[in-house]
Formats: structure tokens, C-alpha cells, sequence
């Protein structure tokens, strides 16, 4: 098996599902949850089925740019913008009375748009910081060219996820592409996962280059990878499969999270195999030393 | 390298103290005569007399899953004289006592940077939850005089509180916390020991000197000499006064330590919030609601457990018995520190948990490969399995460290909710490389020892050709 030689054909494939993001992240941007853009959120459960459209119309009356989602049949998702304390109370009472609330499944959450700012800075702040930590440290155990083609594959994974979520969120308009604090929760794993996996790979091509032999380094990379395949995929396979089961019985609230850790860590093998070591092959070639 | 029997009795050692950590409750309830199901009474609590060791051993569920209410305050406008450091320790210290008095349990109060607090009210919904910290307790100075307090003081007071000197009843003074403008802890400058700094407006400042100039008459350490701080109905502070204080401002002295000076500082603040305080954020989650999401994560997790059993016992064999051991072995242990050091578990910190499990496979997975290359290459069992081991070290490390640095960056930098995620992950991985580099390893070196392990198709090899 060739990976190495068809290295370009991977990027190229890369390139295909990344630049789409790119474009959607560049024209549209994200579809904000209440943790970035401030406001209201409402996840009411019914006792009985109720129609988010009749939902709705009750919410306009109140003129709190409320948006009603339906969330399984007896259930609705409310964001609004920011409400003060006493309209908080109102449109409550006001919806315990004309629906048959269920308190207890029920959850509510507001986030005032100060510390909506300073999440937005914080995240984008943390995945740089791990970064620059990540690049030290493997620039020790390995070398600053190993290191750098990492924090390109764990770029490739955070661009692949975000780009697909400005997609489903902004493109297709489904909450479930809504980025919040979960979802860099589920960013931040993705990374860990993806340095995890590539590392294991690298630790195969530096013991590989150690001992003498007559294989060329391209050659050397491509056996390493092939060396260490049967171990992604194995390791990869364990954790989407308990993704999956995630997935599909997870409640509504939280299925856009387990759908990015879902897509990271397929998107994580994928790049530490087809990726960061080709990529050390590419820089190995313009810069032979 | 052989079976080290030192590490084996670790092994021993720590499975038993995580094993019985994890079935700390069953033992608690033994003990206490309750029933082994149904709901349990009090927290099941360990302690070790003679070592000083007192530990409450349960599994603390964030509010995302045992329900209730959690906000984020912040303190603006401070009162001038104040730092808003100082304003929000204050405000930390009225809040836990308005929570305390409504008798909530496990509530939590605590600073969160410069000028925020964060409210945990477990059980407790937003509307109820505003309504308490919407109170204002009311502080009070009290003198002691003597005669037995009438059934309207204990009405007012509580009755414990009012008869704690018997032949001696409280009487207001009419100082209330609404006359002391600031006090703040200070150091006196003679003997360089800690005091409390108050200072009155103009009516507070008559009434508090002609109280003090009356109390200092009486002698030292009797009743009649002290002056009674209460805060609701309750007693909180009882000091001497050793001089009068007049003038506006005075010095309270006797026997504080800092920490002490401190809270009587905050006690006297107690009547007035030090800022206005905004809500800036708050969850509530409905206690149904939260426990459905508990189902769910453990059918998840065991649902995962059991796929990854079943893979790495189809696909390694006899040393998927082995890493299976020692999956369940990590997942006690990981469990047992949960519960030994109450780290609070939220959704978050469930999927640390669950990304760690994937992390704890891999080095196993990671030692198999190369257990298996090795036996493919014609080595012996028993080397095999060392140089396995060995060899697959760097990489276990190397890529758990990366890891363990993301873990580290998130805790020190994350929002709440992401630093519950990055302690969980890290207790995970911390607790994976001693799985996988003791644990397994010893495993394997007992089986290598086993001749009716020494079939090679047990390990998924055939048997090389003879060359």
C-alpha cells in the first residue's frame, strides 16, 4: 500500500471538504448559540404534543425576538435576546399557564453579553495556547518540523469541524450546527485526539529512521504508517462506536456535541494517517537537510 | 524483566482501596444499620481517627445532572473605600449566609475572578433561587444586661442565642448594620496584631459611643462588658469592648487571629451588599431532566465498555482477557478518586471521562501490536512481551503528555464548565499510563510464565516458518 506516493490525491480530498467550510465561515459565520451571542433559552418538555408553531405565536406576542424550534414531539427549544428578570417571570408564568408544562424535564439558561465576550475570546484564546504548548514540547521529543506538521493536522481537524457546523448551522439552518460551550469542549477533545494519534505515527517514523536501513525516508514514512494502521484504525473504531450509540440516544440538547466529537475524531485518524506524514515527506523534499 | 512481585502487591493494594471506595455507600449503610436499597440517610462519610482523616466518599453530581439552579453574578458600582476584590469576598460571604438561612443543602458559594460569584443551588429552581438571594439580612448590636430574656426576644432571636449567659438577657441597643458605613480588617500598630476597623455615619457614631463608654465600665470577661453582633436571628459575634469608641470610627481588639478579624469584618458589612449585583448568567436544569441525562451517560458508557471488551477479546485474545482486567480495574480506580477527592462530575466531565477510556485502550492496543510484531519476528513469549512493552513506551508517553499539557492549559485558562472536562480527562490519562505500563505489563509477564498460555494462537499469531 502506497499512501505516501498518493499524497496529493488525500490533500486534494482535505482540501475538497475544508474549502467549503472556509467559504460558509467566511460569507455566513456561525449559527451562535446563547454562550456567544447573550439572551435567552428556554428547553421546555410537555407533558402532551405541542406544536412549536402555536408556541411561536404565543412568543411573539411578548416582541423578545424569540425563534420557537420543535425538539422531539412534546418538546420546544426557546431563544430569545437578552430578557430582564421580570419579563423572565412573565413569559413564564404566562407559558406554564397555556401549555402543559413538565418543570422537572424542563431546563432554562441565560447568558448576559459580557461574559457571552469573554467566552468568544477565551475559546479561540485556549485552542492557541495548547497549541503553542503542544509544538514546544513535541519540538523537544522530536524535531520543530515533526511538531509544526501536528499543529497542521490538528488545524485540519479544527477547520474541518467548525467549517461543517457553519454549514449545518448557517447553510442548512439546523440547530444542530449551533456552536456553544459544549461545542468547544468537543473542539478541544478533537485536539487532544488528533496530537494523540499523530504522535503514535511520528513515534513509529523516529524509531524507524533510527535504525539503519537502506529504505529512503519516503519510504520509511509510508512503512511506518502502514505499521501503525492496524492501531488506528482499531483505537478510532473503539471510540466511534461509543460515539455513535451517543449520538443516537443522546436528548436533543446535546446531540450537536456528540455529532462533533463524532466528526473530529474520524476527521483526527484521517488526518494523522493521510496528512501529517505525507506532509513530512513534502517538507523533507523542498527542504532536503 | 520478570513478575515484580512489589508492583503485583500495588496492584493488589490499590484495587482493593478503589474497590472498596466504590462500594463505599454499601459499607456505609452496613454500618449505620440502614437497608442496602432504597434512598440513604446522612453522607456516607469516612474517617480514620487516629491518621486525622474525615472524607465524605460519594460521587458529586454536577447541576447538568442532579438538577437545579446555577448562577453568575457580578458585582458593579462597588461602594467607594473598597476594592472590587474586597466588595466581592463581601458579597460571597452575605450570599452563603442568605443561602445557608434558607437551609438548602449543598449549595455553593464561591468568588470567580476579579468581581463575579458563582451560585450553585442543587434542587433549586431560578424563582425560588432569585427570591433567596433577593433577601437582605439585618444586623443588629446587642448589649447583655441582666434578668432572663421575655418571650418577645426570644420571638426575635433565636432562643439558644438569647440565653447564652443564664441570669443575663440581650437588649437592643438600636445600632443596626445600616449605620456602619465600612470595616475592614487592620493590624494594630503597637502589638502588630490583628483588630477590626469600623466606621459609623453621624447617628451610629452617638449611639455606638455612648454604648461603648457605658460597656467598659463593667469588668472585663463578664457578660455586661460584651458587645452582641446578631445577623437575622442568629449570634454571630461576642467580643469585649476594651475602650469606648467614639468619633465616627473606632478599633475593635481581643484575641482575633486574621481569619477571625476577617469574617467579623464581612459580619459587620453584613447588612448592605458592597455593589449593585446583576445576574450575568444562569442555568436552571429540571431534576428529571438531570437524571435522564445520568441514564444516558451510563448506558453510554457501559454500552462502550462492553464494545470494547468484546473487540479486544476477538481481536488479541489472551491478552484482551488481560487488557479487559485491566480496563475494568482503571474504570474502578478512576471511579474511587471521583469519589475520594468529590470531583464534581457535569456532562462535560463525562465525556473526559469517556474520551480517557478510548486513551486507556490505546496503550494497550499500542503494547498488543507490538507484542504481536514481535512474535511474528520469532521471539520467545516472555520477550516478546518485554521488548512490547518497551518499545510501545515513548509513544504511550509522548501523546498522553500532549494530552496531559491540553488538560493543564484548559484547567488553568477554561471557562467552569471546561475546567470539569480537563480534570476529568487528566485524572483519566494519569490513571491510563499506570494501567497500561503496570498493570497490563504485569498481567502479561504472569502469562508469558503460564505454559498453557504459551499457544501462539492465543495472541492472534501464527507460528512463524521456521527460517
Amino acid at each position: 500500500m502506497d499512501i505516501v506516493g498518493r499524497r496529493n490525491w488525500y490533500f486534494l480530498l482535505s482540501l475538497a471538504i475544508i474549502l467549503p467550510g472556509i467559504i460558509s465561515m467566511a460569507f455566513f459565520g456561525f449559527r451562535l448559540g446563547i454562550d456567544f451571542a447573550g439572551g435567552d433559552q428556554y428547553n421546555l418538555a410537555f407533558t402532551q404534543p405541542v406544536q412549536a408553531s402555536v408556541v411561536q405565536k404565543e412568543m411573539d406576542t411578548f416582541n423578545v425576538e424569540a425563534t420557537v424550534q420543535q425538539a422531539g414531539s412534546s418538546g420546544v427549544l426557546i431563544t430569545t435576546k437578552p430578557l430582564s428578570s421580570a419579563q423572565e417571570t412573565t413569559i413564564r408564568a404566562d407559558l406554564a399557564q397555556k401549555f402543559p408544562l413538565d418543570p422537572s424535564r424542563s431546563s432554562y439558561a441565560q447568558v448576559g453579553p459580557t461574559i457571552a465576550r469573554e467566552l468568544v475570546v477565551g475559546a479561540g484564546g485556549l485552542i492557541a495556547i495548547a497549541s503553542i504548548l503542544i509544538v514546544a514540547y513535541l519540538s523537544i521529543r522530536f524535531n520543530y518540523k515533526f511538531a509544526i506538521c501536528a499543529i497542521l493536522a490538528l488545524l485540519h481537524d479544527v477547520f474541518i469541524v467548525t467549517g461543517i457546523y457553519s454549514i449545518l448551522g448557517k447553510v442548512f439552518n439546523l440547530p444542530l450546527g449551533e456552536i456553544n460551550t459544549l461545542f468547544v469542549t468537543a473542539v478541544l477533545t478533537v485536539i487532544g485526539f488528533s496530537v494523540h494519534d499523530t504522535i503514535v505515527i511520528f513515534d513509529r517514523i523516529r524509531e524507524n529512521l533510527r535504525q539503519a536501513s537502506r529504505l529512503t525516508f519516503e519510504q520509511n514514512v509510508n512503512l511506518s504508517i502502514i505499521q501503525s494502521l492496524a492501531r488506528s484504525v482499531n483505537t478510532s473504531m473503539t471510540v466511534v462506536f461509543v460515539l455513535v450509540a451517543l449520538f443516537l440516544i443522546s436528548p436533543q440538547n446535546i446531540k450537536g456535541f456528540t455529532l462533533a466529537l463524532l466528526i473530529g475524531i474520524i476527521s483526527g485518524t484521517y488526518s494523522s494517517i493521510f496528512n501529517a506524514s505525507p506532509l513530512l515527506v513534502v517538507w523533507r523534499r523542498l527542504d532536503p537537510r | 524483566m520478570r513478575v515484580d512481585r512489589r508492583l503485583l502487591a500495588l496492584i493488589a493494594v490499590v484495587a482493593v482501596i478503589a474497590l472498596f471506595l466504590d462500594g463505599f455507600a454499601y459499607v456505609y449503610r452496613l454500618a449505620t444499620n440502614q437497608p442496602l436499597t432504597g434512598p440513604i440517610r446522612g453522607t456516607p462519610t469516612l474517617s480514620i481517627p487516629f491518621l486525622g482523616f474525615e472524607q465524605q466518599i460519594y460521587v458529586h453530581k454536577g447541576l447538568d445532572l442532579q438538577g437545579g439552579t446555577h448562577l453568575e453574578l457580578e458585582i458593579t458600582n462597588v461602594r467607594s473605600g473598597i476594592t472590587a476584590p474586597a466588595a466581592r469576598d463581601i458579597a460571597v460571604a452575605i450570599i452563603e449566609r442568605r443561602v445557608n438561612s434558607s437551609g438548602y443543602a449543598e449549595s455553593v458559594v464561591r468568588p470567580e475572578g476579579q468581581n463575579r460569584i458563582i451560585v450553585e443551588l442543587p434542587g433549586v429552581n431560578l424563582e425560588q433561587a432569585k427570591q433567596i438571594l433577593g433577601k437582605t439580612s439585618y444586623l443588629t448590636i446587642w448589649k447583655w444586661v441582666p434578668g432572663t430574656p421575655d418571650a418577645a426576644t426570644l420571638q426575635e432571636l433565636n432562643p439558644k442565642d438569647a440565653q447564652k449567659y443564664p441570669g443575663y438577657k440581650p437588649e437592643p441597643t438600636g445600632i443596626d448594620g445600616s449605620m456602619i458605613t465600612n470595616a475592614s480588617r487592620s493590624t494594630d500598630t503597637n502589638t502588630n496584631l490583628p483588630d477590626v476597623a469600623i466606621s459609623f455615619n453621624s447617628r451610629g457614631s452617638d449611639l455606638f459611643c455612648a454604648f461603648t463608654r457605658d460597656r467598659v465600665t463593667h469588668p472585663q470577661g463578664s457578660p455586661e462588658n460584651k458587645l452582641a453582633i446578631f445577623i437575622d436571628k442568629d449570634l454571630v459575634e461576642d467580643a469585649n469592648v476594651i475602650s469606648e469608641i467614639c468619633g465616627g470610627s473606632g478599633i475593635i481588639t481581643g484575641g482575633f487571629t486574621a481569619a477571625s478579624a476577617q469574617a467579623m469584618a464581612i459580619q459587620l458589612n453584613s447588612g448592605a451588599l458592597p455593589g449593585t449585583v446583576t445576574l450575568a448568567s444562569a442555568t436552571e436544569v429540571g431534576a428529571t431532566l438531570g437524571a435522564s441525562t445520568v441514564k444516558l451517560s451510563l448506558l453510554a458508557g457501559a454500552f462502550g465498555l462492553t464494545i470494547v471488551i468484546l473487540f479486544m477479546l476477538l481481536y488479541y485474545r489472551l491478552p484482551g482477557v488481560v487488557a479487559s482486567i485491566a480496563l475494568l480495574l482503571y474504570a474502578a480506580i478512576v471511579l474511587a478518586i471521583f469519589k475520594l477527592f468529590g470531583i464534581t462530575l457535569t456532562l462535560a466531565g463525562l465525556t473526559g471521562f469517556i474520551l480517557s477510556v478510548g486513551m486507556a485502550v490505546d496503550a494497550n492496543v499500542l503494547i498488543f501490536e507490538r507484542v504481536k510484531e514481535e512474535l511474528r519476528a520469532g521471539r520467545t513469549l516472555g520477550a516478546a512481551m518485554e521488548a512490547g512493552v518497551h518499545r510501545a513506551w515513548p509513544a504511550i508517553r509522548d501523546s498522553n503528555i500532549s494530552t496531559l499539557i491540553t488538560c493543564f492549559v484548559l484547567y488553568f485558562f477554561g471557562a467552569p464548565l471546561i475546567k470539569g472536562f480537563a480534570i476529568t480527562l487528566a485524572i483519566g490519562v494519569g490513571v491510563s499510563m499506570f494501567s497500561a505500563v503496570v498493570t497490563t505489563q504485569q498481567f502479561l509477564q504472569i502469562l508469558a510464565g503460564l505454559r498453557p498460555a504459551r499457544r501462539l494462537a492465543f495472541y492472534g499469531v501464527q507460528a512463524p516458518k521456521a527460517a
